[in-house]
């Protein structure tokens, strides 16, 4: 009986050896082959803020929203590679810190809103983002921090003027940046 | 079949057809649809006349060769529309003011806005 389960403990061990070594080398092989890119390019017109503000905003938003992104180690390997490398492709063309001032005022006052309501409610950083990356997570006092200097940022930029419109101006006023509107 | 046979069917017919259509015609009347087109650098047309206490579906339609994002803060939408695609984006019943759209992807492109009465 023994002899018959130790018969049989030498292949499936051999199997899963074999089936972790397969995957090891397709995850190699498409790494090679379909890179992800990869690339922090020059910052062009970079955000300047107090240390402050930019402690906060490098650690917990700087790695999709800016060319300073810290790849992890798992961003080499695929498939993860591909997903890393397509959220901070999307999160810089959503938002670039490190392109901040070649923004209009106009589109920066709108970022700034959109960073407002994002930080506010809690939905940025992504829990997941949070999850990978604990350095990230938001305390309170942090969160007040950022809408304390967005609140001072937009003052720079006029807010209330009229060319805001009028539900985006009412949101301002109140500097609750919560959606009027639902999902 | 008897003639008080083919007045039932009929009546069932029509009670049917006025059954399935009516929530449609109703749901249609109730149903703001606003149509804009993204072609040459901006929105067609730019300032829309949106109905108050009604939902609205917008259908946004990109002619140009490049992705766009219609975006709208105060309508707390964003949704990318790939070039040659057509997106739509449904919102609530709204109160009346005006909400701004614009396209996040390209800077230089006039924005738009929902005139809500």
């Amino acid at each position: 009986m023994e002899a018959l389960e130790a018969d049989n403990f030498l292949p499936k061990v051999l199997s899963i050896v074999i089936s972790l070594l397969t995957t090891s080398c397709v995850i190699v092989v498409a790494s090679i082959v379909f890179p992800a890119r990869r690339s922090n390019p020059e910052a062009h017109a970079p955000l300047r803020a107090s240390d402050d503000v930019m402690g906060i905003l490098r650690r917990a938003c700087f790695d999709c929203h800016s060319n300073e992104t810290r790849w992890p180690w798992y961003s080499a390997l695929a498939p993860v590679s591909w997903l890393v490398a397509h959220d901070v492709a999307t999160g810089r063309r959503e938002l670039n810190f490190s392109e901040w001032y070649s923004y209009l005022p106009e589109v920066r006052r709108r970022k700034l809103l959109w960073i407002g309501r994002a930080v506010g409610d809690g939905t940025m950083p992504p829990r997941l983002y949070q999850l990978v990356h604990r350095g990230s997570r938001l305390t309170k006092a942090q969160r007040s921090l950022i809408l304390r200097w967005l609140k001072d940022e937009l003052n720079k930029l006029d807010c209330r003027s009229e060319r805001l419109d009028s539900a985006s101006r009412s949101l301002v006023a109140r500097l609750d940046l919560h959606p009027e509107v639902g999902r | 079949m008897s003639t008080h046979g083919k007045i039932a069917a009929w009546a069932l017919a029509l009670y049917a057809c006025a059954w399935a259509l009516c929530p449609r015609l109703v749901a249609a009347d109730s149903v703001a649809t606003v149509e804009l087109v993204y072609t040459n650098r901006r929105f067609t047309p730019q300032k829309v006349a949106v109905p108050a206490g009604k939902p609205v579906v917008v259908r946004v339609r990109n002619l140009s060769s490049e992705a766009i994002e219609f975006e709208s803060f105060s309508l707390n939408r964003e949704k990318v529309v790939p070039p040659g695609e057509t997106i739509t984006v449904k919102l609530p019943p709204l109160t009346a003011g005006t909400y701004d759209f614009y396209d996040d992807f390209h800077q230089d492109v006039p924005q738009g806005s929902f005139e809500v009465r």
